[in-house]
């Protein structure tokens, strides 16, 4: 277990998402062990680490992908505005809806952008119609790119550049009103321009979203978070401040990690 | 020199198809109608006769069976001095009496006069389409007056008609100068040998219309249509027995997110098990399904020998039950293409199952289930040898040695294949039974092909245009 002065709340904090004792097991192994973690409201938090560090299932933890898959078994709890995540009698849908994630590979859905953009409110039975073309659109003022994909909206998703479609999952992600964001690398796959104009649009989008951000990038970590979490083989070893975790970590593994020693 | 191994090998194997497409051929060069011909015998004796196809067995021993003109078959007792064709002689089928050969000598019109030569020729053509439309439309008449009140002009036009009928015949004549008439409205077709290759080719396509399309027992010639019928329904039938349920199978299997091990033993089993033999399949189908459950739902329902003798429904179940392993495999990997990422995007936003499947599985799998549904139909379709033992006909039409069955769930089916193995025509038969066998294994080939084709076209990987 992690001392608490590990992970201090800034004055004014609320908490929004909240990980208690968390442990997944799959096939024998712990992906995550024993973690407890605030995530304030509002806020970018950083997930970083190795890969198997257990990143993405902290995320899937959060969007409850991880149920379903065969096999894996959990104990603790993750709450969402108090609200537990996990457990008996949970709806899983309208706790999916609350939460928006983006994934590694700028992989879209076949169809337009539009299409893309009002998937989850089609997947809720929104006709399409001026009223889904005005979600869309603020989805897409909403990261500040709706200059840059106006034009594009009927085109085939597909077709467009890696950052674009990234964008484009951005604004599908945010187009429910998500209380969360979960990003798993979203710029893992691209170039330092178009991680840019992602990040441009994340930072736009993260006033009043909180925003749960699985990098690889140290950079990236370093710029965008209010704070950052290291996890290191399933348990969360160090997390605090952006500024702190980077200039004093209190932990060697994380010094290590973070200073390219190993990783 | 080098040897080009590969397209040796490459052109070996296309000569394999070779056969295939040597017995399309020979289909089609059967289907142009046999020539009459003047033969010369060494007597100097002349007369019209229509060469049969002898087999080969005959050509050896030096006969040459032919059809004379009042429709009985002679054996030429050795090759003639000379066998002209010739153009002018018309071959006429008929509804009431056998094929007749001769040379037109003239049309006997309703007013007794006497066409002759191109005026004749034009109402051989046309007159006998005409005047059966006329009958078919007195006859309507007649029925529909009949309803309420015997109709004295309907029934009157009619008995007009009919002697009228009577008068209006054909007159064909023979090289000894004997005339044979033959009724204008009976006449179903008259045919000329072909003056040239082109119009060989142009009478051919009738004759396949009419073989394929035409009930045995329209007419002494007899065409397929009630094999081409029982083959289609059996098809169909298995893939909807078979296909279907291997598809919502995939579709089943397929919702799971990982593929566990019950995933991977029917994926893999699924593909080992279609290699089982169609014979093993008529086996089992013959026990469980006609001795089985058939004899036992004929007791329940006390219904004789109804469900006990095997039957279409059978049949099918056989031909689905050894189809459906092909098509479950095929969708199976059709849906595994869809990717993962997809599935895993809708699922985070909020898609229950069924929206997953319906969104994004199904329109993007469609044309690959449709795909494994097709390949499902055309190994049905290339199947023979079960059926022999789930209950194929094996007689067709008059030809054959009884009437045609008709399509029912119980009843015994006819199926191109079967009839080929097994043919009812006589196989030496020029005029009927070797065009009918080579039609029948041509027409199965061409079905089994198709399916396979557009199952392959279907099973193409397209990345989808849009979901909904």
């Amino acid at each position: 277990m992690i001392h608490p002065a590990l992970h201090p709340n800034d004055p004014g904090d609320v908490v929004h998402v909240e990980f208690r004792g968390w442990t997944v097991r799959f096939a024998g192994r712990d992906l995550l062990r024993w973690i407890d973690l605030e995530i304030p409201k509002g806020r970018i938090v950083a997930l970083v680490g190795p890969a198997g560090s257990g990143k993405s299932v902290l995320l899937s933890s959060v969007n409850r992908l991880l149920a379903g898959r065969p096999g894996v078994e959990t104990s603790g709890g993750v709450f969402l505005d108090k609200d537990p995540l996990w457990g008996r009698g949970i709806d899983d849908l309208s706790l999916k809806r609350r939460t928006g994630t983006v994934f590694r590979d700028a992989a879209v859905l076949p169809g337009s952008v539009h299409r893309n953009i009002a998937f989850p409110l089609l997947l809720d039975g929104w006709k399409p119609g001026p009223r889904l073309d005005d979600a869309v659109e603020a989805a897409l003022r909403s990261i500040s790119a709706w200059d840059r994909l106006r034009d594009h909206l009927q085109r085939p998703a597909r077709g467009l550049r890696a950052g674009m479609r990234q964008l484009v999952n951005l604004a599908r992600a945010a187009v429910g009103q998500p209380e969360v964001l979960l990003l798993d690398e979203p710029c893992g796959d691209l170039d330092p321009r178009e991680t840019d104009i992602v990040e441009r649009a994340l930072l736009d989008l993260s006033g009043s979203r909180t925003v749960m951000l699985a990098t690889h990038n140290l950079a990236q970590a370093s710029r965008l978070p209010h704070r950052v979490a290291f996890l290191l083989d399933g348990k969360l070893e160090e997390y605090g401040p952006t500024d702190r975790v980077f200039q004093r970590p209190m932990r060697g593994s994380t010094e290590d990690y973070l200073s390219g020693r190993f990783g | 020199m080098r040897f080009p191994a590969r397209s040796a090998l490459a052109v070996l194997v296309v000569f394999l198809d070779l056969p295939v497409l040597a017995l399309l051929v020979n289909t089609a060069r059967l289907l142009v109608p046999p020539s009459p011909r003047i033969v010369r015998l060494g007597d100097g004796s002349r007369f019209l006769a229509v060469p049969l196809s002898p087999s080969r067995l005959e050509r050896s021993r030096g006969r040459l069976p032919v059809l004379l003109c009042d429709g009985s078959v002679r054996d030429l007792p050795r090759m003639p001095a000379s066998m002209s064709v010739d153009t002018e002689t018309w071959l006429v089928r008929r509804d009431d009496g056998p094929l007749l050969m001769g040379r037109l000598s003239g049309v006997v019109t309703e007013d007794g006069d006497t066409l002759e030569g191109e005026a004749a020729r034009r109402a051989l053509e046309t007159m006998p389409a005409r005047l059966g439309r006329d009958r078919d439309r007195l006859a309507r008449q007649v029925r529909t007056a009949r309803g309420d009140v015997p109709s004295e002009p309907a029934a009157r036009r009619m008995d007009i008609f009919e002697a009228n009928d009577r008068r209006v015949v054909a007159l064909f004549s023979d090289l000894d100068g004997t005339v044979r008439t033959a009724r204008l409205s009976s006449i179903r077709e008259a045919q000329r040998a072909p003056s040239g290759r082109l119009d060989g080719i142009r009478q051919a396509v009738p004759n396949l219309g009419r073989l394929v399309l035409q009930a045995p027992d329209a007419w002494d010639g007899g065409g397929l249509e009630p094999v081409v019928a029982g083959t289609l329904a059996l098809v169909l039938l298995s893939g909807l027995v078979g296909g279907l349920p291997a598809l919502l199978a995939a579709l089943q299997l397929a919702d799971r997110t990982d593929p566990g091990l019950r995933t991977r033993w029917v994926r893999n089993s699924s593909e080992w098990f279609a290699a089982v033999p169609g014979v093993v399949w008529g086996v089992i189908g013959a026990g469980v399904l006609v001795g089985g459950m058939g004899v036992r739902l004929d007791t329940i329902f006390a219904s004789g020998a109804r469900w006990g003798e095997g039957g279409m429904l059978w049949g099918a179940i056989t031909l689905g039950a050894l189809s459906a392993p092909v098509t479950l495999a095929r969708a199976m990997s059709a849906i595994d293409r869809v990717p993962r990422s997809w599935r895993e995007i809708a699922r985070s936003c909020g898609a229950t199952r069924w929206q997953v499947l319906r969104r994004v599985i199904l329109p993007t799998a469609a044309r690959g289930l449709m795909g494994a549904w097709f390949s499902g139909l055309a190994r049905a379709a290339g199947e023979t040898a079960p059926l022999f033992l789930v209950g194929a006909a094996r007689t067709i039409g008059r030809s054959g040695v009884g009437p045609a069955p008709a399509l029912s769930l119980s009843g015994s089916f006819l199926h191109l294949g079967v009839l080929a193995c097994d043919p009812p025509w006589p196989s030496t038969d020029g005029e009927l039974g070797r065009p009918l066998a080579f039609l029948s294994l041509s027409l199965l080939a061409s079905l089994c092909v198709g399916l396979e084709y557009v199952a392959v076209r279907l099973l193409q990987r397209r990345e989808p245009e849009t979901i909904r």
